[in-house]
């Protein structure tokens, strides 16, 4: 699956064209040599994810994993997994899960003020509510977010279960077909 | 990898007539069912090949049983 998405470039306040693409060892390698120093040296809660890892531990015909790419550099990573969990909304229908996401620490307020594209993991989200869409799953979409994301997620219009004992007490969240619907209309993908 | 084959497929009528009920209790075509089922036996074959097992819990989490496949 490969699209073209928009994100924005804060420096002159323009909306550009960003490739989303299945991850390959040159985003791997963007991750190693730009996000990593970056990321460690900081608080943010997913500095210790190890993209590496999860691309070899996580190649399954169940698991998805793609990188946003801007001139030429990875601006985000995802990884979906597309059979094995369940809606709790539409109970036993099935959805796709957003295992993991991150945009690159230069993409972050909390790391460069001001950032240098804004949408990032809006573009991600919005493609995995596509691939939901595609599968016949209707747009539903669950996941568990890391604490300072919640907000984000919640601003989206998703659900919050609250915290899940099974998923170190992190909340669970799922968006409903309806606001799945609202969110792909509002956002052009080719 | 977008590009799609299209076949045909020789069912029994317990065969499509599971492939319609599953189809309609996950509100999902026939062609999404069948693209899931297979997803999902790559999966059991891979992890079958890895020497890993397979358990299913009882509701009461009084038993685990190990599916032979």
């Amino acid at each position: 699956m490969k699209a073209s998405v928009k994100i924005f470039r804060v420096q002159d306040q323009q909306p550009v064209n960003a490739d989303l693409l299945p991850i390959s060892d040159k985003h791997l390698a963007d991750f190693e040599t730009y996000w990593r120093p970056r990321l460690q040296a900081s608080n943010e809660q997913d500095r210790h994810w190890e993209w590496k890892k999860k691309a070899s531990v996580l190649r399954a015909p169940n698991y998805e994993l793609y990188a946003l790419e801007c001139d030429s550099i990875t601006q985000g990573l995802m990884i979906l997994e597309i059979d094995c969990h369940r809606s709790r909304l539409k109970e036993g229908k099935s959805l796709v899960y957003l295992d993991f996401l991150a945009v690159a620490p230069w993409n972050r307020p909390p790391l460069q003020q001001p950032p240098m594209y804004k949408a990032v993991g809006s573009a991600l989200l919005t493609f995995a509510i596509g691939r939901s869409i595609d599968l016949e799953y209707k747009g539903r979409l669950g996941l568990h977010s890391l604490p300072k994301a919640t907000g984000f997620y919640e601003k989206l219009k998703m659900i919050n279960f609250g915290p899940d004992a099974s998923k170190q007490d992190l909340n669970y969240l799922e968006l409903s077909e309806q606001e799945a619907f609202k969110i792909v209309n509002k956002m052009v993908i080719t | 990898m977008n590009k799609k084959t299209l076949i045909s497929l020789n069912l029994s009528s317990s065969e499509l007539d599971l492939l319609t009920e599953l189809s309609e209790k996950k509100e999902m075509s026939k062609s999404a069912i069948l693209r899931q089922a297979l997803r999902m036996m790559a999966v059991l074959e891979q992890r079958i090949e890895r020497g890993e097992k397979f358990y299913v819990e009882s509701l009461d989490k009084e038993k685990s049983e190990v599916l032979l496949f």
